[in-house]
């Protein structure tokens, strides 16, 4: 039986597996390490980011302030606000509009607009104007005589603006509205400043933003609700494209109900762009690493593993019968103690196995020469117990007839005992020659069923021969074969009690021919069924031939089962023994009758 | 410009009309310079459609007009010779140039730079051209007895 799991791989596993799961964890631990620091930067960059808008919003809003102050109280400027007549006057309003537009050329101011004293609107310089609406509110304070600032967000303008009034002779004449829009342009400048997307929003709309996607900034906007529960703290907005950490806050100066906010945002992904390129990195490093690891792995092992390789070979040599396999072991371990060991205990095993064939050896030549010797006395004894059985030595008295009889019946079986044992010797020593003839299959069984019966004489077992007569011709060794049949079913015999049946069948599968011979008897156990299949073993066995424990007129020496396996064998064929004990036991023959195995089996 | 420094008492080549004008038209001041004898007074009418204002700081003759609308006009008498700066209070970029002179002996040359001065008696004369954007010119001349003498500015 190999082993599963290779002492070398086990090695390996162990040495191989703590460096992966080392590296796995390292790149695990920087991995998170850096996303984090990368996430606590990007978090931090924002806070300043939104630190320079609202300080850039500031100094705008102070700038507006200042120009604003500055122009109002210029006479230039405050004197046409002074002029008779009333604010509908056309001439007012072109006389104004006229300075409005020649102080817009100094101020550029993206809203330049004047209200009379009645809150009027007398010029507009600037690119656009505000909606009345939108701005009613703070001219309204203005007149009243404070500078206010505030945001003023309507369909085309979204601006900071700064109202401030004009006065002239100690009263307000009039208010000056100076605006700076918070748009596209306001956004790109602070994206330069930030490195962080803006967007201006006033509700749900983005009124300038630096995110060019349309679905990017849809994806702002579905993520108002998210800006509203941050409050002023970074949340995530996950668009298709990246994944923004964003900032949403109030700008500064507007009521939060007006909702008029500013996000900043960073995308993620391009954050830690050179997060991937560390990673990439690491992971190549991790893989040769692992390589590496693998290697060295299979170094150690490889060195590890050697000597117990040898020494399992040297285990399967020995099991060939090979005892020489060179043990070349020097190491001064446990492993060179074992290969040490394993040395002794093959010596050992050699001198033991040496033994035994010697004494099988000595056994068949033993009864090689004893058989041959014992055919000379027998032939003299049957020689002259003929004589005396056909009275030609004078006559019989019925007892001494009835002690012939009885010499002559002993006779034939020590005639078949020393037969066997021939046969026996010639199979052991590989000198069984087959005469392969054509012999016809149910004559040949039933004549073996016969023999057998007859010698079961005075045993009331059922012998049942379930051979079908069509079983036809085939090409064996005819004698031999029914020689061992008839032993095997006399064993069968032998072995089943009184009142048991013993059971011949044959069949022929695809050129093969079956024949089983099954019993009722007392069967084999485990342990001898394995003493029996093993060749040299057997032999010793075939001198226990009986049970263990139960021992049924017991005729001849049991060598039947050896010599039916030899001249099965010389076949080509298979014995196969099936036991249980106390149940029975079943022999199936498998003999090939194609022409190749006979020619070979000859 | 071009004027005769001083002309001998009663030769003044005076013809009374009505009094000169400069007009506030177009956000500019028309004509861009005007020439005045001593003691005449100069109308500024606004044509207009905006308010305008006319003021001088000039030490020959400080005045403010105040702004007023198209179709008023005011009155200004001009009585001590020199250059008076005429500015618009709202619009920076107006300007006219007045110039007080002692005489009528003055003229403005035509768009091809020609000039003629009025008839004076014979004698010897100082003629001096003045030009806001060029350096002032100062030539003298000798007139001859019921003749004429023509004069080149430029070399």
């Amino acid at each position: 039986v190999r082993p599963a799991l290779t002492l070398r791989t086990k090695i390996q596993l162990i040495t191989v597996v703590p460096l992966v799961a080392l590296a796995l964890a390292t790149l695990w631990t920087v991995h998170r390490t850096v996303m984090q620091q990368a996430n606590a930067r990007v978090r931090g960059d924002l806070q300043r980011a939104s630190a320079v808008l609202e300080n850039l919003l500031a100094v705008r809003a102070r700038s507006l302030e200042a120009a604003g102050g500055v122009v109002v109280r210029d006479p230039r400027f405050f004197s046409v606000l002074t002029l008779p007549g009333p604010s509908v006057d056309p001439q007012i309003r072109a006389t104004v509009a006229g300075v409005a537009s020649d102080f817009n050329s100094v101020t550029h101011s993206d809203l330049f607009e004047v209200y009379g004293h009645d809150g009027t609107r007398l010029a507009v310089a600037g690119e656009r104007a505000a909606r009345r609406e939108a701005v009613a509110p703070l001219v309204t304070r203005a007149l009243a005589g404070k500078t206010v600032s505030g945001v003023v967000a309507d369909e085309k303008t979204h601006a900071q603006v700064c109202v401030t009034p004009v006065r002239a002779g100690g009263r307000v004449v009039g208010a000056l509205l100076l605006g700076a829009d918070m748009g596209r342009e306001l956004a790109d400048q602070l994206r330069d400043l930030t490195k962080s997307e803006v967007t201006f929003l006033s509700g749900a709309r983005a009124r300038g933003t630096t995110i060019a996607p349309s679905t990017e900034r849809d994806a702002l906007i579905g993520s108002l609700p998210l800006a509203r529960a941050a409050h002023g703290r970074v949340f995530e907005i996950h668009a298709p494209d990246h994944v923004y950490m964003a900032l949403a806050r109030t700008i500064p100066g507007t009521d939060p109900a007006a909702e008029q906010r500013y996000v900043m945002e960073r995308a993620l992904d391009v954050e830690t762009a050179w997060l991937g390129e560390i990673r990439r990195h690491l992971a190549l490093i991790g893989a040769g690493a692992m390589l590496l690891a693998l290697a060295a792995g299979l170094l150690i092992a490889t060195r590890i593993t050697a000597p117990m390789r040898i020494l399992v070979r040297g285990a399967e040599e020995m099991e060939r019968g090979n005892y020489a396999y060179p043990l070349d072991i020097r190491t001064r371990d446990e492993i060179g103690y074992l290969a040490e060991r394993f040395r002794d205990m093959r010596r050992h095993q050699q001198l033991y196995i040496g033994s035994l064939q010697e004494v099988a050896r000595l056994r068949s030549e033993f009864i090689s020469i004893a058989s041959h010797e014992l055919r000379t006395p027998i032939t003299i004894i049957r020689g002259y117990q003929e004589l005396m059985e056909q009275e030609v030595l004078g006559p019989l008295s019925p007892q001494q007839r009835h002690a012939i009889t009885g010499i002559g019946r002993s006779l034939g079986t020590l005639t078949a005992i020393a037969e066997d044992a021939t046969r026996l010797s010639m199979i052991e020593n590989d000198q069984l020659q087959l005469r392969l003839e054509e012999a016809d299959l149910p004559a040949l069984l039933a004549e073996a069923v016969r023999t057998a019966a007859a010698a079961a004489g005075g045993r009331s077992v059922t012998i049942e021969n379930r051979c079908p007569a069509n079983l036809g011709i085939a090409y064996v060794d005819g004698g031999r074969l029914m020689q061992a049949v008839t032993n095997l079913l006399r064993n069968g015999i032998r072995f089943t009690p009184d009142g048991g049946r013993v059971t011949l069948d044959a069949t022929r599968e695809n050129e093969v021919l079956v024949i089983t011979i099954s019993d009722t008897g007392v069967g084999i156990s485990e342990a001898r069924r394995a003493q029996i299949e093993h060749g040299a073993i057997a032999q010793v066995a075939t001198h226990h031939h009986s049970s263990d424990t139960l021992e049924f007129n017991s005729a001849g020496l049991g060598m039947g089962l050896s010599i039916a396996r030899g001249v099965v064998g010389a076949h080509g064929g298979t014995l196969r023994i099936e036991s249980e004990v106390e149940r029975g036991t079943t022999i199936t023959i498998r003999i090939p009758l194609d022409s190749a195995t006979l020619t070979r089996a000859a | 410009v071009i004027w005769v420094e001083s002309v001998p008492a009663g030769a003044d080549p005076h013809s009374p009309g009505p009094p000169p004008r400069l007009a506030q038209k177009d956000q500019s001041f028309v004509p861009r310079v005007l020439p005045v004898a001593v003691g005449t007074a100069v109308e500024f009418p606004n044509l207009d459609a905006i308010f305008h204002n006319v003021f001088s700081l000039s030490p020959v003759k400080r005045f403010d007009l105040g702004k007023y609308p198209r179709g008023q006009s005011r009155r200004v008498t001009f009585d001590r010779p020199g250059l008076v700066n005429v500015y618009c209070e709202i619009h920076s970029d107006m300007e006219g140039f007045i110039l007080i002179l002692p005489n009528h002996a003055f003229t403005q040359p035509d768009e091809a730079g020609a000039f003629r001065l009025p008839p004076l008696p014979a004698g010897r004369y100082v003629i001096r051209m003045w030009h806001p954007d060029r350096p002032e010119i100062r030539r003298e001349v000798t007139v001859p007895a019921g003749g004429s003498v023509t004069v080149d500015l430029e070399s």
